[in-house]
């Protein structure tokens, strides 16, 4: 099944999205900021990231933008997951090189299907 | 120098050597006509000499006559007829040289040698005629004779004369054509030097207007094309000068403007700005509690469509946190609610005397379980000399619990310390609360941005200790509302300490300008008929004010502004109550009262005099109700309408049921409780006592721990007789901590009303 890390720092979004997924089937790891988030990433691999954008310590953009950087996680599939909602914050998310985008609150099933679009 | 003074200068220039021309015309005339009397004289004397000479050689010529007529009839004597023939010309040549001596001049006669002569000769005949008639012989040809060689001297000598007196004429014509060449010669010099001079007089005058009017317009066609910087130079303190500082200080005042304007724009930038990140932060705000609300309640519901055996345990754990998020989203809805009244003006501050120190206790009580949540000791320092102050009570305990809550919040087996000081500070008595922690602190960089809204110390800040972002900028407005200020201090680390400082008693101008500014848009809310006032008052400020305060308690409010409209429409409208000026042209306010009482219609009416005169017992003895001196403070008048308004204060009343004090809170917060007659119980039992002794216009519950018993109550009041239609009112929890103020009372006047028009279901 395939694997999803959550960097998300609010505790209540991080507990409530990892069990709605882990109940869907997938394996899910968190991190609780983008530092913490990339060093994940790095050393386990997952098949998907999803990105908080407001994140302690290194922000969500950077940590992306580091994570697409680095040649071993390239290629890792990411999606902002934001609350962050006004215009201009999709392509935000997209110019630090997320592979697609989603607000907060989460529709489980609009996030689905884009995880489900992200993994072929 | 300004304008006029040179035109007048220059003219004045001019009119000197005008003078001057005239003057050196009328020298010379005068110099002419003495040079022509002279050569007048001259040629006339040249006539007098010959004619002289004339006579002499006729006199010669006659006795040479006489002479050979004697030597041929021998005859020696002159005869009688000759004799005075010749006298007679003798006589008249004697006349023509006095004349020719007074003609020719002193100066000239002297010159003439031979009137000298002549003189001699006409003198020695004279002598000779007449010292022969003396003794009686006629005179002797011969002696007469014997001056023959005399005359032929003299008439030479008078030749010589006369060619002198020509001389002298042509001497005269030579100095008149040289007088007349030196006249012009002065002429055209006085003429040429004095247009000279004007020329240039007037060449500087026009240069110096040019050059002041260019520069005018040089510094209008600068300002037109927005070099507001540019000032015109012009020398001297005259017109022009003044026109151009006058141009310059319009420039200077449209440079402000433009500034003021361009700043203006600038901060309506500024403040969109603001404004955009502020809703972008509400948005991510909102959406974050949103989140967990929707994410938890959604997994809950899956859960039991698919039949899950749920834990109580998880599902209350599930349920606290959408009831937590739920919480904080309602808290942050209403910090945005107070945030947004404070920007737009309409948080009106509500001040009432209160004990500081008490105050304080009682705020410090109600954060106790938090501090001790962080293991922190509070402690509470009072250096006050008075304690009593008078302040917004409702804010000042807003400010104080958000400073403990932070202070709290922000301290782990710290000490907190509150410090109250009275103090003058530029003649104003002051209050300073200072809440100082031992806590984390903060850097400078957190301390410059620590009341802007939507931020915390750092992005995990909120996950840690919660809250909105928003509780330190509210603070901070209320505490610019109540004219006083929040200063902190803090070094990381170490902790950190805010102090609030504010008038010890606050004046309460500042709120009746902050209700005024929203009056306009309040006056839609208001509900109409409660009460009919017509105000009678001549000055129109006066009846504005009086009709806005009346407004804002909701009485229809009507207005005349003389004395004979305010009977007519006391008669038409039949008010329930009349505020009466009485100092008013035409028909005064005693004239107006007496009118007013003799009427049938309008005796009964009510009315309240009010006016800068005191004459209180006076207007009570003409039948007025009240009598208000002006100034009138602004809740006189209200004050005073109601205590004439039984019947409907009856109405009024509010019962309030509840434990704790949200409503009677609100309730006092502002005017309401002047407005309303508000009682209140947590004694159910006394609640009915209370509803059986008299009518109440509303019952609000709060609330209360036996919801039963309210519910009978509630029961009981709907189905009695004479209760029935009195509008009750539950307000759960939510609704309670949603509401305010403004907002309860316009509730509570909204069922008032209706029970009033007989629709107790609207």
């Amino acid at each position: 099944m395939a694997r999803i890390l959550i960097v998300e720092d609010n505790e209540m979004n991080r507990d409530m999205l990892s069990r709605r997924l882990k109940r869907k089937g997938f394996e899910v790891r968190v991190a609780v900021d983008g530092q913490q988030g990339v060093e994940m990433a790095t050393e386990w691999l997952p098949d998907l990231v999803l990105m908080d954008m407001s994140l302690p310590i290194m922000d969500g953009w950077a940590a992306t933008r580091a994570l697409k950087k680095a040649p071993r996680t390239a290629d890792l599939k990411i999606v902002a997951l934001t609350a962050h909602a006004m215009e201009g914050d999709r392509r935000k998310a997209m110019n630090a090189g997320c592979d697609d985008y989603d607000t907060k609150p989460i529709d489980l099933k609009r996030l689905l299907e884009k995880i489900k679009a992200q993994l072929g | 120098m300004n304008l006029s003074k040179r035109i007048a200068l220059t003219s004045l220039v001019i009119l000197i050597f005008y003078f001057g021309t005239v003057m050196v015309f009328l020298w010379s005339t005068k110099i002419s006509r003495e040079k022509v009397s002279s050569l007048q004289s001259s040629i006339r004397s040249q006539y007098l000499v010959s004619d002289i000479s004339q006579q002499l050689k006729e006199l010669n010529t006659r006795l040479k006559v006489l002479d050979a007529v004697a030597s041929a009839k021998d005859k020696k004597e002159l005869d009688p007829d000759e004799q005075e023939n010749l006298l007679g010309g003798i006589v008249s040549t004697g006349e023509s040289l006095d004349t020719l001596r007074a003609t020719a001049g002193k100066e000239v006669a002297s010159q003439l040698a031979g009137i000298e002569m002549a003189d001699e000769i006409i003198l020695q005949w004279k002598e000779l005629i007449a010292r022969s008639e003396e003794v009686g012989q006629p005179v002797q040809i011969y002696s007469l004779v014997a001056f023959g060689h005399e005359f032929d001297k003299a008439e030479t000598q008078l030749e010589l004369d006369g060619s002198f007196l020509r001389n002298l004429s042509s001497q005269i014509n030579i100095q008149i054509e040289e007088s007349e060449a030196q006249i012009n010669q002065v002429s055209m010099l006085v003429f040429l030097a004095s247009a000279l001079i004007a020329l240039i007089l007037l060449a500087f005058l026009i240069r110096y207007t040019k050059r002041s009017l260019s520069a005018l317009r040089l510094g209008t066609e600068e300002w037109s094309q927005g070099n507001l910087t540019h000032r015109i130079w012009i020398t001297g303190k005259g017109d022009l000068g003044q026109l151009a500082n006058a141009f310059n200080s319009m420039a200077e005042k449209l440079d402000a403007t433009m500034e003021q304007a361009h700043e203006e724009r600038l901060r309506a930038d500024d403040a969109n700005k603001a404004k955009s990140g502020f809703l972008a932060n509400m948005s991510h705000e909102l959406r974050t509690p949103m989140n967990a609300i929707i994410g938890y309640s959604e997994m809950l519901l899956e859960d039991i469509e698919d039949g899950v055996d749920l834990e109580p345990d998880d599902v209350q754990a599930d349920l606290s946190k959408i009831h937590g998020a739920g919480k904080h989203l309602l808290g942050l809805i209403n910090e945005v609610l107070d945030l947004s009244k404070v920007e737009s003006g309409k948080m009106g501050v509500y001040n009432e005397t209160a004990d500081l120190e008490q105050l304080i206790n009682d705020v410090s009580s109600t954060v106790k379980p938090l501090v001790a949540n962080y293991e922190n000791t509070l402690d509470t320092v009072f250096k006050l000399e008075d304690s009593e102050i008078r302040t917004d009570v409702t804010k000042f305990r807003q400010i104080l619990m958000n400073l403990l809550s932070n202070a709290a919040k922000f301290t782990n087996k710290g000490q907190i310390t509150i410090e109250a000081n009275r103090f003058i500070e530029e003649d104003v008595d002051m209050i300073s609360v200072s809440v100082a922690d031992t806590g984390i602190g903060m850097t400078q960089e957190q301390l410059d941005k620590v009341f802007e809204e939507f931020t915390q110390a750092d992005d995990s800040t909120t996950r840690e200790f919660g809250g909105t972002g928003l509780g330190l900028a509210i603070c901070k407005k209320f505490a610019e509302l109540m004219l006083g200020r929040i200063d902190v201090e803090s070094s990381p680390g170490k902790g950190t300490c805010f102090t609030f400082v504010a008038p010890a008693i606050a004046q309460d101008i500042e709120q009746e300008e902050a209700q005024q500014d929203s009056i306009e848009e309040d006056s839609g809310d208001q509900i109409e008929g409660l009460a009919k006032v017509l105000v009678v008052d001549d000055d129109e400020s006066s009846l504005e004010l009086s009709k806005r305060i009346l407004s804002k308690r909701g009485y229809s409010v009507m207005t005349a502004d003389n004395g004979a409209d305010g009977v007519e429409m006391a008669q038409n409208e039949l008010p329930d109550i009349i505020v009466l000026d009485i100092i008013m042209p035409g028909m005064d306010g005693w004239q107006v009262l007496e009118k007013l009482r003799e009427i049938p219609e309008t005796a009964g009416i009510p009315i309240i005099m009010q006016s800068m005169l005191s004459e209180r017992e006076l207007g009570l003895s003409m039948g007025a109700d009240d009598y208000l001196t002006k100034p009138v403070h602004k809740s006189d008048l209200p004050n005073a309408v109601r205590k004439l308004l039984p019947d409907l204060n009856l109405n009024k009343g509010v019962l309030i049921i509840e434990e704790g004090s949200t409503l009677i809170d609100l309730m006092t917060r502002s005017y309401g409780e002047r407005e309303f007659d508000v009682r209140q119980t947590a004694d159910i039992v006394e609640a009915g006592t209370w509803v059986n002794e008299r009518e109440f216009g509303t019952i609000l519950v709060g609330k209360h721990s036996d919801m039963d018993a309210v519910a009978n109550f509630m029961d009981d009041v709907e189905r009695s007789t004479e209760h029935g239609d009195t509008p009750i009112v539950l307000l759960n929890s939510i609704e309670l901590e949603a509401m305010d103020t403004d907002q309860l009372l316009s509730f509570i006047r909204i069922h008032q009303d209706a029970k009033l028009t007989g629709n107790p279901n609207e």
